[in-house]
């Protein structure tokens, strides 16, 4: 590719945002055709972008398995090899040689001497494996979004402006190949986000909106931290001070960066927390609070279910990927050696995520809310999956990660059906709908089967091979995790059943005879024009994918083993250590 | 067999019934009826021909040569890549690709033909209904996804027909959508349904990870064939699954034992079938009965390889199988409705099923599948007659009278109730007998098994003699029951298909005792799950046989004398043993204790969650923050005098302090 | 000459307190500016006198600044002072007040 394409992916949403507000506000028509126009061109990009990445095969077969005798489990992936890098100059005070490297301060004056070292980031973008099918899945919901959007929604011109910042902002966390360019794609993109949160959704927007920005600049803001700190400590152990995400990596700073000092009480040793240690936390934190994963989960209910359902669409499709894109991006490349550390930790959170959030979908009455919960619950497998540090687990959190992007988009739009028909997300209130709109019903069926993880549909494969990982790493959790399994089969079914089965029940407490009475005098319910051309991509994809997983996994599978090998730099040092350490505890 | 003639053939087996899902779920609702019924039925029955003819194929081959893989689709292929380190593993591959062997045949067979007869009968019993096409549309899915579970060559492909039927019942059984019970039912048939799948997922890694090659190396496989041909000890120490009755291939059996007791409600995961009786009746009549409780038994027979290395798996599947047969016909004999009547008799018989494949005896268990799948698709439909004619009357406290008024279905009735008795040279007999008797020289607790067995004998002719007598002799009860009369030919030929099969079907297999004529059956399966190791001694299995038999007739007997000749009192044992007659009609009140063991625990879980751990804590986290910078932020404003003189002498006395500091610092 | 900076530094000192002291008592904004001239050209004064003291011309320098800045903040104080007197208010800063919370 000789164009920098994916620089352009990111100019268009921004020119098309600078093009929306230059729209007179009584043209809200226009304006919305002008986003679906601009959605649909980044959209036809990213395709593009999409078929060059696939069209450049993964090294073969032999070449990645190492020597042709069957030394299959060798770790020989190479490093993480990203495609269409642009690279742009942005900020450089000099040279990337540390200040304190001697080279460098014997021509200074003493007063320099511990001066800070230059500081150069650089407009870095690029794909690999990972990022490339997430940039399409954003793309696709953008779209879908753009779609979405009612005609009569207030303040359209304003909505669509945030709307495509956003995608901006999205798109720059997945491309960017530069910890600096990544922080700020990271907060520009919550920016617009809060904005909409604040000015869309139902009454209860402003506490969901103040949450949100509470918890994700919380987080973010050790992230900032972290990032600084990478650069000085890495900076400091290998002489390169630099931003540079691929640099960072093949530095392989914290491979074996910082002994654990050890504290013994008791004839027990406790290694304490080393300088790597705490750099993966606050990513970790980050990250967790952008799944969200347990403990951080609490503005995400009140996100999802306050906002509207073109917001939905990509907040709850892609933005919660990005935490997980997150942890495979960052925290397992840059520090293997903790992620080691905290594996049982981040495993056990993704458990306890899965469950938490299965039992609260059980509970929740509102159908927004339910989804929300039974979101978490599948969020929390994506990260199990991830800590197995495995290819299997990997992999299937990728595809996962795809997957819950289609399915909770798809979800949001049927609920928000029900919603904008009958006014109401209650399942107390609502029932039997499948009588009056059957082809809704049907492709409601068809996404929430994909949410309780029904073979064929798109999810099956994604979890059954994070279940894979995790029980290669231990087979309690994986047990544990597989409560979830059936715990999704209860909720989403309950969702499902709730709203088009059981007795015809409508808002208004009118049952059954009236209630079809009712509904007759309505008219034309089942599924509008603009909800088929949105879901039927989704229901299309998901069932494509569930049939044949083969050429999205071959894909990603090759880009989880490279990340695998990246976190495994370390296993082989740090295992030896760990048994002693093991034997001397014992003894 | 020529591999590509059978290819066709599997494609057009699979294609046929996958098509016609297709076509109804396409056209949502507006294909037109007669075409509806001409394809929902048509599809089913052209599956059968192809099976038939892959059949004649089959035993054109010589014992020995009679099965074959087809491969059709490299489905998943993921053995490319590796990572590092101890944890790395080779990929997971899937293919999609069939096995045919006499197992597998016989089980499509079964599907196609019986339930082919059963959509024919569907096409009468559900004229009126509104939701015909759905549900044409669904009976074919289910058969697409049962024939994919017992046709894979591949224990992905098995799992992904397992979940797949568990959702076609679902569906079924939550057909009539608008019925608060149905959807009930329907999600608690799911659920059970996912934990079974969890089972055999679970099952299936265990394997996965863990199969070794002869050679010591890990195979990394999950087809069944190779599985089977490796599971047993080689020459190296670590072959197969490890030593036999280890505690991996154990674990295996037991997770394989949770999926089939899902599937085919045995203990502990029974409960749902009964309430599964909320779906109209030609899908009780197909899933639970001729099919779909059936594969667990099928898996077991498939996997038998593996039992035969965990006899501790083998023996707890014998005594599930026992316990849940004599368990579910003690319900029987007590409830009023005449389908959940037949469902519990349905849970006893495969209870029997079980019993026998996890005693090692693989072909009785599975002649007993076949002449069940008979016997009790024609009781379920000749139930569906009448209550079809009783304008879905259930209860059989409100019929009676009915063997005058439909003399057809009567019969048909009373055939499938001799033959699921055993009575003798009705089909049932002979594959319970054989049964009984096989398992009986098995193992060492299975005599204690059969005796228990044959007591279910006695309680089986009873229960289903008490229907007869009730549903179809004495006085009309109600006005309903005496305005019926008998149902269409398109109802009644299936039915009597069935009840012709049900008689002779028997014949084909009669192996007992030192008298085996005609073992065609046991033959035809011998290459897929060989001979049972050890046959009971002639005297002692023709003890068996007229011990059985006798028991069987002793419970028609007793029917007979309580509600045919009325010389017993009906409430001899509810007053006598009020205890055992609680527990029979209160289904040892199993829902109940799951009720409040699992379901309301978990609720209230959650809605702890919802209620107190969420609004109490967790937002807490958010407010808590909130209110601390309101609270600092209001204690700060009191500074906020507007008078510039407070602000410049705060300002000199934080100058003073500053410099004071930095004086001290600097001295 | 030596002998007199502690002079020097003292009379500054004076200024800067005596001008603080008027920051804080006086309520007449003409007062409270000449006030704040006081403190600055005690600053001023410690500028000049360490300057001569050290022999360079830093102190100096910025000396000039200090009073380049003291003038045009007079210019922009007593452009706020005229605006208050022609919106007819009372020249007292105790009723200048509004910016409190």
């Amino acid at each position: 590719m000789t164009w920098p394409i994916l620089g352009v992916i990111l100019a268009i949403p921004l020119a098309g945002a600078l093009v929306v507000a230059a729209i007179p506000a009584s043209r809200a028509r226009l304006a919305r055709l002008v986003l679906i126009g601009v959605t649909a061109a980044t959209l036809g990009l990213t395709c593009v972008l999409l078929v060059a990445f696939l069209a450049v095969p993964p090294l073969s077969d032999a070449h990645l398995s190492g020597t042709a005798n069957g030394s299959s489990l060798k770790s020989v992936a190479g490093p993480i090899s990203f495609q269409f890098q642009e690279q742009v100059a942005w900020l450089h005070t000099g040279s990337s040689l540390s200040a304190s490297h001697p080279a460098f301060n014997e021509g200074n004056n003493a007063l320099n001497q511990a001066g800070p070292p230059p500081i150069n980031f650089s407009f870095h973008l690029g794909v690999d494996g990972l990022a490339v099918w997430l940039i399409a899945l954003a793309a696709l919901l953008f779209l879908l979004a753009a779609i979405t959007l009612s005609r009569r929604q207030e303040r359209l011109r304003g909505f669509a402006v945030l709307m495509l910042l956003s995608e901006v902002g999205v798109m720059g966390v997945l491309m960017s190949l530069d910890l600096v360019l990544f922080y700020f794609f990271w907060e520009a993109a919550l920016i617009p986000l809060y904005f909409i949160m604040i000015g869309w959704g139902d009454a209860n927007r402003g506490r969901a909106a103040l949450k949100f920005i509470i918890y994700t600049v919380a987080g973010s803001l050790f992230m900032l931290l972290a990032i600084i700190g990478v650069y000085f400590i890495s900076g400091a152990s290998t002489g390169v001070y630099t931003f540079d995400v691929p640099t960072l990596i093949a530095a392989q700073a914290f491979v074996n960066g910082g002994s654990h000092s050890v504290l013994t009480v008791f004839g027990h040793s406790f290694s304490l927390l080393n300088a790597q240690d705490w750099l993966f936390l606050a990513f970790a934190l980050a990250f967790a609070i952008k799944v969200p994963l347990v403990p951080f989960h609490s503005w995400l209910p009140d996100a999802y279910s306050s906002g509207t359902t073109s917001f939905l669409v990509f907040f709850a499709g892609i933005v919660s990927k990005l935490g997980a894109f997150g942890f495979i991006r960052y925290d397992l490349t840059l520090f293997p050696q903790a992620s080691h550390t905290f594996q049982p930790l981040m495993m056990g959170l993704g458990v306890a995520s899965i469950l938490y959030g299965a039992l609260s979908a059980l509970a929740q009455r509102d159908t927004k809310r339910i989804i929300a919960f039974a979101s978490i619950s599948h969020l929390g497998f994506i990260v199990l999956g991830i800590f197995t540090l495995t290819i299997d687990g990997i992999n299937g959190a990728i595809i996962q990660m795809v997957n819950h992007g289609l399915i909770i988009a798809a979800l949001f739009i049927c609920v928000g059906a029900y919603e904008a028909r009958f006014a109401s997300r209650d399942l107390r209130e609502l029932g039997g709908l499948a009588k009056p709109m059957p082809v809704m019903a049907g492709l409601f069926l068809v996404a929430a089967l994909a949410g309780l993880g029904m073979p064929l549909l798109s999810s099956f494969v994604g979890e059954f091979l994070t279940l894979l990982g995790a029980f290669q790493v231990s087979p309690a959790w994986a047990v544990v995790a597989s409560l979830g399994v059936v715990l999704a089969c209860w909720y989403m079914l309950r969702l499902y059943q709730g709203v088009t089965q059981g007795r015809l029940r409508l808002p208004n407490g009118e049952v059954e005879a009236s209630a079809d009475r009712a509904v007759a005098r309505l008219g034309r319910l089942d599924v509008g024009a603009i909800e088929l051309t949105v879901l039927a991509p989704l229901v299309a994809l998901i069932i494509v994918i569930g049939v044949y997983p083969g050429p999205v996994i071959r894909y990603t599978r090759y880009s989880a083993s490279q990340y695998v090998s990246a976190a495994n730099r370390v296993a082989a040092e740090s295992a030896a250590p760990a048994v002693a350490g093991h034997r001397e505890a014992a003894g | 067999m020529n591999p590509t003639f059978t290819m066709v053939l599997c494609a057009v087996v699979l294609g046929l019934p996958t098509a016609g899902f297709l076509v109804n779920v396409l056209t949502a609702g507006r294909l037109p009826r007669p075409v509806v019924s001409l394809l929902g039925p048509g599809v089913v029955l052209g599956a059968f021909l192809a099976c038939l003819v892959l059949l004649v194929e089959l035993l054109a081959q010589p014992p020995g040569g009679r099965g074959i893989t087809i491969d059709f689709w490299h489905w998943l292929n993921l053995s490319v890549g590796s990572g590092g380190g101890a944890v790395a593993r080779s990929g997971f591959n899937a293919n999609f690709s069939v096995r045919i062997d006499s197992l597998s045949l016989l089980m499509m067979l079964v599907i196609t033909g019986i339930g082919g007869l059963i959509h024919v009968y569907s096409v009468g019993y559900m004229a009126g209904d509104p939701g015909y096409n759905r549900f044409f549309a669904y009976m074919n899915l289910f058969i697409t996804s049962m024939l994919l579970l017992v046709m894979s060559e591949n224990l992905i492909f098995l799992i992904i027909g397992w979940s797949m039927v568990a959702f076609a019942s679902y569906a079924l059984i939550a057909f009539w959508y608008q019925r608060p019970t149905a959807v009930t039912a329907g999600r608690k048939a799911f659920i059970t349904q996912v934990i079974g799948d969890v089972g055999l997922v679970l099952g299936a890694f265990l394997i996965f990870l863990n199969l070794r090659g002869s050679d010591g190396k890990l195979l990394h496989t999950v087809d069944l064939q190779t599985t089977f041909a490796n599971v047993g000890p080689g020459a190296h120490f670590h072959a197969g699954l490890g030593p036999v009755g280890g505690g991996l291939v154990t674990a295996i059996g037991l997770l394989l034992l949770l999926g089939a007791a899902a599937k085919s409600a045995q203990w502990p995961l029974h409960t749902w079938l009964p309430d599964a009786m909320e779906g109209p009746t030609p899908v009780s009549a197909l899933i639970h009965a001729a099919t779909m409780v059936t594969a667990g038994v099928y898996l077991i027979a498939r996997f038998h390889p593996i039992y035969q290395q965990a006899p501790v798996a083998a023996g707890v599947v014998a005594a599930v199988g026992i316990g849940t047969a004599l368990m579910a016909a003690i319900i029987g004999c007590t409830q009023f409705d005449i389908k959940r009547v037949i469902a519990y008799s349905t849970m006893s018989q495969i209870g029997l099923m079980i019993f026998a494949v996890g005693a090692g005896a693989y072909a009785a268990g599975m002649f007993q599948f076949f002449t069940h799948a008979c016997f009790k698709a024609l009781l379920f439909l000749a139930a569906g007659n009448v209550i079809h004619a009783l304008q879905d009357e259930q209860d059989i406290r409100a019929m009676g009278g009915l063997s005058t008024r439909m003399r057809l279905t009567f019969i048909a009735f009373l055939v499938g109730s001799l033959a699921l008795a055993g009575i003798p040279f009705f089909a049932g007999w002979f594959s319970k007998e054989e049964l009984l008797s096989s398992g009986l020289a098995l193992g060492p607790a299975v005599p204690w098994l059969w005796v228990l067995g044959v007591a279910v004998n006695v309680l089986t002719s009873f229960y289903i003699f008490r229907v007869v007598w009730l549903a179809f002799r004495g006085q009309p009860a109600t006005g309903r029951a005496s305005a019926a009369h008998e149902a269409g030919m398109v109802m009644l030929i299936p039915v009597l298909i069935l009840a012709g099969l049900s008689g002779v079907a028997g014949f084909i297999n009669i192996d007992f005792f030192g008298f085996r004529p005609l073992t065609l059956f046991s033959q035809f399966l011998q290459p897929v799950v060989g001979t049972p190791v050890a046959h009971a001694s002639d005297a002692v299995q023709a003890l068996a046989l007229v011990v059985g038999t006798g028991l069987s007739l002793a419970g028609l007997g007793i029917a007979w004398a309580v509600y045919g000749r009325r010389v017993i009192a009906a409430d001899l044992i509810s007053r006598r043993l009020p205890w055992l007659y609680q527990l029979s009609l209160q289904k040892f009140f199993w829902d109940e204790i799951y009720e409040v063991a699992l379901v309301r625990p978990a609720l209230a879980c959650a809605d702890t969650v919802r209620q107190v751990l969420e609004p109490r804590f967790f937002d807490q986290l958010v407010s808590g923050v909130r209110d601390g910078v309101a609270t600092l932020a209001g204690d700060l404003r009191t500074m906020q005098t507007g008078f510039f003189r407070d602000y410049s002498l705060i300002f000199f006395v934080c100058a003073v302090i500053g410099l004071v500091v930095l004086g001290l610092r600097l001295t | 000459m030596s002998g007199l900076f502690p002079g020097f530094l003292t009379l500054s000192a004076a200024m800067f307190a005596l001008g603080a002291l008027g920051v804080m008592v006086r309520r007449n904004p003409l007062v409270v500016f000449m006030s704040i001239e006081l403190m600055l050209n005690g600053g001023n004064l410690a500028l000049v006198t360490y300057a001569r003291y050290t022999q360079t011309m830093a102190g100096q320098v910025f000396a000039l600044i200090v009073i380049a800045v003291a003038a045009s903040e007079v210019v922009v104080g007593l452009a706020l002072i005229t605006g208050v007197y022609r919106s007819g208010r009372r020249l007292d800063i105790d009723d200048l007040s509004e910016m409190r919370e």
